[in-house]
């Protein structure tokens, strides 16, 4: 698993080159930790995402200007939190303390790969097409519990929607997505994830 | 112990640790209960797939739009987060354009059906350059390499997961394709489509110009539309196609003039010091030594574009290593330093 501070050839060479791919890989990965502290700060969905990019873009405006920029990593938390919170003088000892804030697990994601790659094109057919036709709020949600992790009890506040219709939408997102998949897709899932865990069980042991 | 149903499942904030691997305690909670029931560990492992699966579409699609609001942001400055403020209009609002869009929906499916189109997907995964304003080297996940021209564009997958590579070009871009039979690469640009399957070949189809002209280096090349196949290119052969008359013109080139444009640009690209002296010693025909081992081993990237004599080159990666640089009197180079520390 990748963490921020690892991104340091991405921010080279997006600050050196321009490199669009790298300032892609900056944005999907900041946009992930941002958002799971912004939400974990209790701050509003949609205030999250839009300081999200209003950051992205004042780095992509300002680039040149960057060159001298040590630590991206400490950079761009403590940008973040600067606006979030709408205080000009973010201390940095203020954003240090939360940069020890776990970077969440992204392994589901990791063996979510896998997953798909170990069963038929129908499997990742299926859930894209599922995924796809979500409504926007309904996939927000999906995503703040299934990626992020968020309890019921800060999805609900950070959307200003009840517990119930949270956690409505979300039973529902998985009820049907395996209506969807039929028996057939399932079973070849199981499997995948059995020899998942002896993958990722012998990938810890070796680390 | 008790037969657990979906809903009591996705309410137990606990499984959801399990499933996700997030809380140690959880994750040992859950396994022994597996072991205790093991009539249900079929249904549990369903479930768990399913909500990896959920988390992992529902991530990338969520950063993949976001992203491209924020693209579409850069492209045109002037309409700063406009398209966010959209949702937050009053309820009464919503109602009414759920209402419109339904009716739109239910029309457009009708309409959908009588003609029986098909609906792309939308593609996920797809980068999309920014009109550079200089040259740019693009790699590919194949390895494949493109060098765009200056107010170009191209549109790639990050990860190429279907069975042809396809990527879409605007303006002029110098190709190197790796060599791939079970996968086509396929370059769209305007009603055009050029196949191969591992060449070298320049397009040039700026929408302004009234010409698109494909010239082939190496390999072979096919150029069609929709309809059909317009012509197959051999190396040191030109297509080229004009929008005013529809004309297509197949004509012997020297190619290594329609590539000029590119051919004197360095991409020292993620390279150690070591391997960027070989690139130079080729291209200027100059040995180049190391006197210590650690210099050797600097990585960095750095493109020079215009033409750049060798001593502008040399200069440029010496300061951004910590090092430094003499020619001898046979003319040799010798670069020295402390190396770098990372």
């Amino acid at each position: 698993m990748r963490k921020g501070k690892d991104l340091k050839e991405e921010w080279n060479a997006f600050i050196k080159k321009e490199s669009e791919p790298a300032f892609y890989d900056l944005y999907t990965h900041y946009f992930h930790y941002l958002s799971y502290i912004g939400l974990k700060k209790g701050f509003p969905a949609t205030k999250v995402k839009d300081n999200i990019n209003d950051l992205f873009l004042y780095l992509w405006e300002n680039r040149t200007t960057l060159q001298h920029t040590l630590n991206h990593h400490n950079y761009i938390l403590t940008a973040f939190l600067r606006k979030l919170y709408r205080k000009e003088s973010f201390s940095s000892d203020e954003s240090l303390k939360l940069n020890e804030l776990e970077e969440f697990g992204m392994v589901p994601s990791a063996e979510a790969v896998h997953i798909i790659n170990a069963s038929s094109a129908n499997v990742s057919r299926i859930l894209k097409e599922y995924v796809g036709q979500l409504p926007q709020s309904q996939r927000n949600m999906v995503y703040q519990k299934f990626y992020l992790g968020l309890s019921y009890k800060e999805i609900a506040e950070n959307n200003q929607v009840s517990i119930n219709t949270v956690y409505n939408t979300i039973y529902k997102a998985v009820d049907k997505l395996r209506s969807l998949m039929g028996k057939e897709q399932l079973g070849i899932l199981s499997i995948a994830i059995t020899i998942l865990t002896a993958i990722f069980f012998i990938f810890f042991k070796n680390r | 112990m008790q037969d657990k149903d979906l809903s009591g499942l996705i309410e137990d904030e606990s499984f959801l640790n399990y499933c996700l691997g997030k809380n140690a305690e959880d994750i040992r909670y859950w396994e022994s209960w597996l072991k205790d029931n093991p009539g249900q560990r079929e249904k549990i492992d369903e479930i768990k797939n399913l909500i990896i699966l959920l988390g992992h579409e529902a991530k990338e699609r969520e950063a993949d739009e976001q992203y491209q609001l924020l693209r579409q942001r850069i492209v045109n400055p002037g309409k700063a987060s406009e398209p966010l403020k959209l949702l937050r209009y009053p309820a009464w609002l919503k109602v009414a354009a759920a209402a419109a869009i339904l009716i739109f929906a239910a029309a457009g499916f009708y309409f959908t059906r009588m003609k029986s189109v098909q609906v792309n997907p939308v593609p996920i995964n797809l980068v999309e350059t920014p009109m550079i304003k200089d040259h740019q080297l693009i790699k590919l996940a194949d390895g494949s390499t493109v060098v765009l021209n200056a107010n170009s564009r191209l549109k790639y997958p990050r990860i190429f997961n279907s069975s042809t590579r396809e990527v879409t070009l605007l303006g002029e871009g110098y190709f190197d394709i790796r060599h791939d039979v079970s996968h086509p690469f396929i370059v769209h640009t305007g009603r055009f489509k050029i196949t191969v399957l591992g060449t070298a070949f320049n397009i040039k189809a700026y929408n302004h110009e009234k010409k698109i002209t494909v010239t082939v280096t190496r390999g072979k090349v096919s150029v069609s539309d929709n309809a059909k196949v317009l012509g197959v290119i051999t190396p040191d052969h030109q297509l080229s196609y004009n929008k005013e008359d529809n004309s297509i013109v197949q004509l012997p080139v020297n190619s290594a003039k329609t590539i000029e444009w590119q051919t004197r640009d360095l991409f020292l690209d993620d390279m150690t010091m070591q391997q960027a002296a070989k690139v130079l010693e080729q291209r200027f025909n100059v040995k180049i030594r190391f006197s210590s081992e650690n210099v050797k081993k600097c990585r960095f990237t750095g493109t020079f574009i215009h033409g750049e004599k060798l001593e502008d080159i040399l200069r440029v990666i010496c300061d951004f290593n910590n090092a430094t640089y003499t020619t001898s009197t046979e003319g040799q180079v010798v670069i020295s330093g402390a190396g770098c520390a990372e």
